[in-house]
């Protein structure tokens, strides 16, 4: 089971993984547009207000678009055969994990309780019990969530290049923030 | 019947095992001397297997990997890793 959950590429094949992953893109930018999520860097996922059926959708292609390009690109200078398609299954997988994490918003709980801490007095600070446990318990959840989604990552393309040195897995540490910096200012740029 | 495995590292020092007897089953002439073993050989049972079921799928790696049950990426890994192995130990000779 813990294989299934954070190593499925060491059993399943490219094609599957990219049919569930395209499944899981749809499902999850339905639930980002319910929920009210929006997708805004490759390591990013925040809450707003009245978000546009067809904003999570884009924010999710630019993702996937990014940390492919990236991740691909890498992985091609390190093993000539690396495959495309392992790489875009990896990628559209990994990204489950937030499409989950969009849950935690039902009901806009999360959306408001931020924009009223935003605008709360950092000295005097005074949050019902009951709200700040579920603040909690969601940071929590969504720091578990993240983890996955990194290990699903790492797994996804130590299986599809070969990745075995030391230098190729801080290399592979460093492309992901590079397609975190890529994406922040591809939204800047966009929106 | 249980088959015995061949052993091709000492027990003792893990050196590699070179043959210094050969018999033959039907006469009992036996040759000595000290051989060797090929590269292939040299590999543990589990590897010498896997390039065997690959040589009679005629080389096709998905055919491969719909056999065992695992995905093409992580047959090809492990047909890279012997690859780099088997050259290791043929520069070894």
């Amino acid at each position: 089971m813990k294989k299934l959950l954070f190593n499925p590429f060491e059993k399943y094949d490219g094609r599957a993984l990219l049919a569930i992953g395209l499944v899981a893109t749809l499902i999850g930018s339905m639930l980002g547009f319910a929920f009210n999520a929006r997708f805004d860097g490759i390591i990013d996922m925040h809450f707003s207000y009245n978000v546009a059926f067809a904003q999570p959708f884009t924010d999710n292609v630019f993702n996937i678009a990014i940390l492919f390009f990236t991740l691909h690109l890498f992985g091609y200078t390190i093993n000539k055969k690396t495959r495309p398609v392992d790489i875009l299954g990896t990628v559209m997988l990994a990204r489950l994990p937030f499409y989950l994490g969009t849950l935690s918003n039902i009901n806009g709980f999360i959306a408001r309780t931020t924009e009223a801490m935003m605008g709360l007095d950092m000295n005097n600070i005074q949050l019902n019990p009951a709200d700040l446990a579920i603040i909690i318990i969601s940071s929590l959840v969504t720091l578990a969530l993240l983890v996955w989604y990194i290990a699903l990552l790492y797994n996804g393309f130590k299986v599809a290049t070969n990745l075995k040195t030391t230098g190729h897995k801080i290399l592979f540490a460093v492309t992901i923030l590079v397609a975190e910096i890529l994406s922040k200012l591809l939204f800047i740029l966009i929106y | 019947m249980q088959t015995s495995k061949l052993p091709i590292a000492c027990p003792s020092c893990h050196g590699s095992l070179h043959v210094s007897q050969l018999s033959c089953p039907s006469c009992r002439t036996q040759v000595s001397g000290n051989y060797p073993l090929p590269v292939l050989m040299r590999l543990p049972a589990e590897e010498q297997a896997f390039i065997m079921q690959f040589f009679l799928s005629g080389g096709s790696l998905k055919e491969i990997a719909s056999q065992i049950g695992i995905s093409y990426p992580t047959v090809r890994n492990r047909l890279d890793d012997l690859i780099e192995k088997v050259k290791k130990l043929s520069t070894e000779e």
